[in-house]
């Protein structure tokens, strides 16, 4: 009986009316967050060989990458130096990285298959590379059949000699976008869009009407070697560091060993170091387009600030002279500890354009991010500030994820995703949130002119794609349908 | 072959088992609540307030909670860390070597005590929220049990929280 009345109970439990099914219920328990795939993108390549080009040196170069896949639908890569390529003879592979130029001979016979293992996985990934059987000499990269059009696709840079300043590997994504910036484009330069740089790789939203033909420029026999982007055609953001800790725990009723300030500013110094090198990896990783540098000359103690808990006060100092944040800055304060904002008290936050009286405004033009020392128990926690401070802002302040935040379906590796969980390490940006953080005007980068291109107004709507992409719009697309239930007072 | 059930067991299911059902699914909910409420980040989507509005019921729960999240928590963090830490090792030996912590156990340490601090500064606060004469005497039992064993309760941060709460 017992037995039975357990089964009953559960079963109880189970229906619809029970509100273990409402909106407030638990999440289910997290899955396996292992890696369960590996990706090759893209996983179908169709080739010509120019038919200009003389017989024996045509040969085609074209560009992969190696994505993982975890159970939660989350498209990772892998760390540089942990992939091997699989070719046939005549293949030639540039790079061990996570992207790598394949350079193919007309010799090779096709199709044939490339395949990609990574160390500690599995399962191999692969793909396809097969003769285009479209007409003309176009090379056509792409997880597509020849000839039509592709949502995602990778494509090399500018020749050294074409006139595009700035050019390199590139992610090109044929969708709805309007133009950035309609520039009259030089024949060869395909800088008449927005790129976003990373190191030695970009990516590009281009706006509709790319064609096959267009990768040809870029593609076909003959051309010079690709070149990476100058150095200083780079966007870089060196945040500023102010350790306001105090020795104020020192001091407690309790005796607590080896605790003075120096103590309590060198564990400021060294999260505030380990948060900056995490957040360089993924804004690399995932290809942000900004290179975080640190600069160790702007860590900078300020005793003054163990007074300062909120945005208010910090935006005061911020604003006194001599002012501490110019046109321009990231700052990062470091503080004892943070008032409660909202609902509790913060662990972070990035201040806003008002303080909470409207006295004192700071611009979209500089940004403050306020960290709570003691509370730092993730190192993510900077990465997922700044994202904020490049416009992630909308819906429900940019975060992703969660039960009873406005928008869902995002993976639980994804940087501006709450941190109600302890499984998943924040590491990932979609493609969307990349656009927006380049191109939101509520982005830093486009409220202080750091990125050329101009803005646009991405709306809180994350599934509109009028003037942006969609904000869970990704390079390999999560399998996690995006919902959201909230609402725009501006659409 | 059907089932059917007997009078009593008819009644057995609608005074006791149905119910039963309805707390455990409550339980749950109540579980997801202070979850997201004591490891919220910024905390800006009512989690807290959520937990809150429990009142006294969630009390006893809280006094519990403050002695930090349980150990399969910490190590689940634990992996977390290490995770993060795999994640930018290449990129740790061009940094300034002297504001780097030493190793990842030293990371790992560091970050386990600050969990437990922000997870008990978070019951803490719930508690100060709640504000009932109940939740306010929590405080201060907190605070008193914590003294009476040399503060081996709570973290620092939090036991000066408590201190400051306890004369509100």
């Amino acid at each position: 009986m017992v037995a039975r009345a357990a089964v009953l109970v559960l079963a109880a439990c189970s229906l619809d009316a029970c509100s273990c099914t409402d909106s407030q219920a638990p999440p289910p328990p997290p899955p396996d967050p292992s890696t369960v795939a590996v990706l090759v993108v893209p996983s179908r390549v169709s080739v010509s060989f120019d038919p200009a080009a003389a017989t024996g040196s045509r040969d085609v170069s074209f560009t992969l990458q190696v994505m993982t896949r975890d159970a939660d639908g989350n498209a990772l890569e892998p760390d540089a130096g942990s992939v091997t390529w699989t070719v046939p003879a005549g293949v030639i592979v540039v790079g061990d990285g996570t992207i790598a130029t394949l350079k193919v001979a007309e010799t090779v016979p096709m199709p044939f298959t490339v395949l990609a293992k990574v160390n500690g996985i599995a399962t191999v990934g692969s793909a396809k590379i097969e003769r285009s059987t479209g007409t003309g000499g176009d090379v056509v990269f792409g997880e597509h059949a020849s000839g039509s059009l592709a949502a995602v696709l990778l494509t090399s840079g500018a020749t050294s000699t074409s006139p595009c300043e700035e050019s390199a590997t590139a992610f090109v994504w044929r969708g709805d976008l309007p133009n950035l910036r309609t520039a009259a484009a030089s024949a060869g330069c395909r800088d008449d869009a927005m790129l976003l740089w990373s190191g030695a790789s970009a990516a590009q939203l281009h706006p509709a009407g790319w064609t096959v033909n267009t990768d040809r420029l870029n593609a076909m026999t003959g051309t010079a070697p690709f070149v990476p982007a100058p150095a200083a055609k780079r966007l870089t953001l060196t945040p500023k560091f102010f350790i306001g800790v105090s020795d104020w725990l020192c001091h407690q009723a309790v005796e607590i060993p080896d605790c003075d300030l120096a103590h309590e500013q060198q564990w400021a110094r060294e999260t505030a170091v380990e948060e900056l090198q995490l957040a360089q990896t993924i804004f690399e990783r995932n290809r942000v387009g900004v290179e975080l540098v640190y600069d160790p000359t702007l860590v900078v103690d300020k005793t003054e600030l163990a007074s300062v808990h909120n945005c208010d006060a910090a935006i005061q100092w911020a604003l006194s002279p001599p002012a501490q944040v110019a046109h321009g800055d990231v700052a990062v304060l470091w503080l004892d500890d943070l008032d409660a904002v909202g609902g509790g008290p913060a662990r972070a936050v990035t201040c806003g354009r008002a303080t909470s009286d409207g006295a004192l405004v700071l611009g979209d033009d500089r940004k403050l991010i306020l960290i709570s020392s003691p509370d730092q128990w993730i190192t993510s926690v900077l990465v997922h500030e700044l994202g904020h401070a490049l416009g992630l802002t909308e819906p429900g302040y940019g975060h992703t994820d969660g039960v009873g935040l406005q928008i869902s379906g995002f993976g639980r590796h994804n940087v501006m995703a709450e941190t109600d969980n302890l499984v998943f390490p924040r590491m990932h940006f979609t493609l969307g949130q990349v656009y927006r953080m380049n191109a939101d005007t509520r982005s830093l980068l486009q409220a202080a002119g750091l990125r050329p291109a101009g803005g646009v107004d991405c709306g809180c709507n994350p599934l509109a794609t009028k003037s942006c992409p969609a904000l869970g719009r990704d390079i390999a697309p999560l399998e996690r349908t995006v919902t959201w239930t909230g609402t725009c007072s501006t659409p | 072959m059907q089932h059917t059930l007997s009078p009593w067991a008819r009644r057995w299911v609608a005074l006791v088992a149905v119910p039963l059902a309805a707390l455990a699914c409550r339980d749950a909910q109540f579980d997801a609540t202070v979850r997201r409420a004591l490891l919220c980040e910024e905390c800006v989507e009512g989690q807290v307030a959520a937990l809150v509005a429990y009142g006294d019921m969630a009390v006893p729960r809280m006094v519990n909670e403050l002695r930090g999240p349980s150990q399969a928590d910490v190590l689940q963090h634990q992996r977390l860390v290490a995770a993060e830490w795999q994640a930018i090792r290449v990129r740790r030996t061009q940094l300034d070597s002297a504001h780097l912590a030493s190793d990842s156990t030293a990371v790992a340490t560091r970050a386990s005590a600050a969990l437990v601090t922000s997870y008990q500064k978070q019951v803490l606060y719930v508690l100060y929220r709640i504000g009932t004469p109940k939740a306010k005497l929590a405080i201060r039992a907190a605070f008193a049990a914590d003294s009476a064993v040399a503060g081996t309760i709570l973290k620092p941060a939090a036991r000066a929280m408590a201190d400051s709460l306890r004369r509100l």
